[in-house]
């Protein structure tokens, strides 16, 4: 049951974070480029969206967050190892 | 008797799974469904089967947990009855030409302006029929000598609660869909309410999604709502609940999703208010550069990683809580904790700051201050491992000079265009200053970054792939999944997929040859070396 509630869990969130529909084939090649533009017609005395996660960061994100995991996970006791 | 050569059970799937990938990437990347939602009748609802890439997804993850072991030994079976299997060059061919007729058909259905002559039903029937012969023909590659029959009969029940879940999730998925404007309307809300005890007057107006004040203000869309964030700590939490289930007591664990539901979201919100705050002091670069690019993942890394470490230390969650710190080991520390110091103090600094990283050299000084606490383990497993060779290695040289080449040659390809101007902000700050900087940005180039990089992916990482104990395993153990594995989230940190592979096979290379980590360091110094070199003498700035 634990592993259909996790499995079920994981898949939603799986769902939420792929790609739609609405997605636009080669926009990961314009999305610089439309970014820069936003920035650049508006400007900061006007609207700027502002991505939860953006991408560029997400290498350092990832190593941590996966480096947090095997950290805590790697601890022993030391019973264990005699 | 001569023995049959090893073999690794996981080659042919993930070969498998590499080609899907590959192929799925090809077709999502040169066509779009969306034009499709604006005909009529049949050629809509083929629109919408653009929601059968994430369908897809989210059965295969759930399959996997549900019947990895089964899998897993199922494809050892294979592999040790594959000795009569038929030869794998035909299969790949067959594959190809199933995906060379889909990607025609799919050519000719979703990137023609105008839909292609003759009934759609008939199209779409080829089609979904062209896409099944291509998913189809990649099961006898993964399957090698497999017999599909009896696989199916065993992993019936996991195959029928996956389709399930599957199911729910598109459901699931699509009605969300529906909450992105919701969810940003409630943080618009709560970001105004939260400004407002904060600053007066505020900028706000509900219609446009802008909240801010008269200097400076942003729009709250969609996108910004929080949503994001939610959907990767349920990913990133129940995958860790899963690993590591038998840590856990059930059900009551599950109470820390929505928990760190709350608190990303709630983490959204301070996110928004300070990048306001930021930009209305008089910093709207900043704002809108180093932070609204760092503080996401931060906030988010500070949730997932605060959620495992409490799941591990509350009676009610975990089965056994932590024995007193006297009572606990833990050998990944001297291999991990100095690249997650430095990334940590990168990832914070990197909030302050827009084109130029003025604070690099606090994180070498973070860096140095790591490394020398675990000097003495350090010295000790030289020695152990060294022996009565040379620490010294043309070889690892040699390596080194290689992924300079490899690395300048890919970068010349992969971004041709990319500026080879110092930042301008080097420019105005002081001389002196300008000296510090530099000299940190070396020191920690080709010191302390090949030291804390190859301590994490090949001391660590790559060791832990081929072995739960990975302090037992020697630096001359080489296995494919290890390397591909540890070299792929290698290119991941660096955000250069090609160039950051290749580099991190060939820094392995270097680590096996002696079954030295030092020889890997040196290796990855000599190349950070020469890149800094190029940098400072020829002002190819955009290597850095």
């Amino acid at each position: 049951m634990k592993r259909l509630l996790l499995g079920l869990s994981l898949v939603i969130g799986t769902w939420m974070l792929s790609p739609t529909p609405e997605a636009e084939a080669r926009s990961w090649q314009k999305a610089r480029q439309m970014q820069k533009r936003h920035v650049r017609v508006h400007g900061h005395k006007a609207g700027f969206g502002v991505p939860e996660l953006d991408p560029s960061a997400a290498g350092g994100a990832i190593v941590l967050l996966l480096g947090g995991v095997a950290y805590i996970a790697s601890r022993r006791r030391k019973e264990d190892l005699a | 008797m001569v023995a049959p050569p090893r073999r690794n059970w996981y080659l042919r799937p993930f070969a498998a799974l590499a080609i899907l990938v590959a192929e799925y990437l090809t077709v999502t990347f040169q066509f779009d469904a969306l034009g499709l939602l604006d005909r009529e009748g049949a050629w809509e609802g083929l629109g919408w089967m653009g929601l059968i890439g994430p369908a897809v997804i989210a059965f295969a993850t759930a399959l996997w947990i549900l019947g990895a072991a089964k899998l897993r030994a199922a494809f050892a079976r294979s592999v040790a009855s594959s000795g009569d299997a038929p030869a794998l060059l035909p299969r790949i061919a067959a594959q190809f030409l199933c995906f060379a007729a889909f990607y025609s058909i799919t050519s000719l259905v979703f990137g023609a302006e105008s839909p292609p002559a003759g009934r759609p039903e008939a199209w779409i029937l080829l089609w979904l029929a062209g896409g099944a012969a291509t998913l189809l023909s990649l099961i006898p590659i993964a399957a090698g000598g497999l017999r599909l029959a009896p696989l199916l009969r065993e992993l019936a029940m996991p195959l029928g609660l996956a389709s399930l879940l599957a199911l729910v999730a598109w459901g699931a998925g699509l009605s969300t869909l529906g909450l992105w404007d919701q969810l940003s309307r409630v943080t618009l809300d709560a970001v105004a309410a939260t400004l407002g005890l904060l600053l007066s007057p505020i900028y706000f107006d509900p219609a446009d999604a802008a909240v801010g004040t008269e200097q400076f203000w942003v729009r709250v869309e969609p996108i910004c709502s929080g949503y994001e964030g939610i959907g990767l700590i349920i990913v990133f939490l129940s995958a860790y609940l899963v690993g590591f289930r038998e840590r856990f007591r059930f059900p009551q664990v599950l109470v820390l999703l929505p928990l760190a539901i709350l608190a990303v979201w709630l983490l959204n919100v301070v996110r928004i208010v300070a990048l306001i705050l930021v930009g209305h002091a008089g910093y709207p670069d900043v704002a809108l550069g180093g932070f609204h690019s760092k503080a996401g993942w931060l906030f988010f890394c500070a949730v997932a990683l605060g959620a495992i470490w409490f799941s591990d230390r509350v009676r009610w969650f975990a089965r056994d809580p932590d024995a007193p710190r006297s009572a606990v080991i833990n050998p990944s520390a001297p291999f991990l904790l100095p690249l997650l110091a430095v990334v940590a103090t990168a990832l914070l600094s990197g909030l302050f700051v827009d084109q130029l990283d003025y604070f690099y050299p606090l994180r070498v000084v973070v860096g140095l201050l790591v490394l020398s606490w675990y000097r003495r383990d350090y010295a000790e497993g030289l020695r152990n491992h060294l022996g009565e060779r040379r620490l010294f290695s043309w070889q690892a040289v040699g390596i080194g000079v290689l992924v300079y080449v490899l690395w300048i040659g890919i970068s010349a390809l992969t971004e041709p265009y990319a500026s080879e101007q110092a930042p301008e902000a080097l420019y105005e700050i002081a001389g002196p200053l300008v000296a510090v900087w530099i000299i940190g940005r070396v020191l920690g180039s080709v010191l302390v970054v090949p030291i804390v990089e190859e301590l994490a992916f090949r001391g660590f990482l790559l060791r832990r792939i081929i072995g739960s104990d990975f302090d037992r395993v020697s630096y001359e153990q080489w296995s494919w999944l290890a390397v591909l594995g540890s070299s792929l989230l290698f290119a991941a940190f660096h955000q250069q997929w090609i160039g950051g592979f290749v580099a991190g096979v060939l820094y392995a290379y270097a680590q096996r040859r002696r079954g030295l980590l030092s020889d890997a360091i040196v290796a990855h110094a000599v190349t950070n070396a020469l890149i800094a070199g190029q940098v400072l003498l020829a002002g190819h700035w955009s290597l850095w």
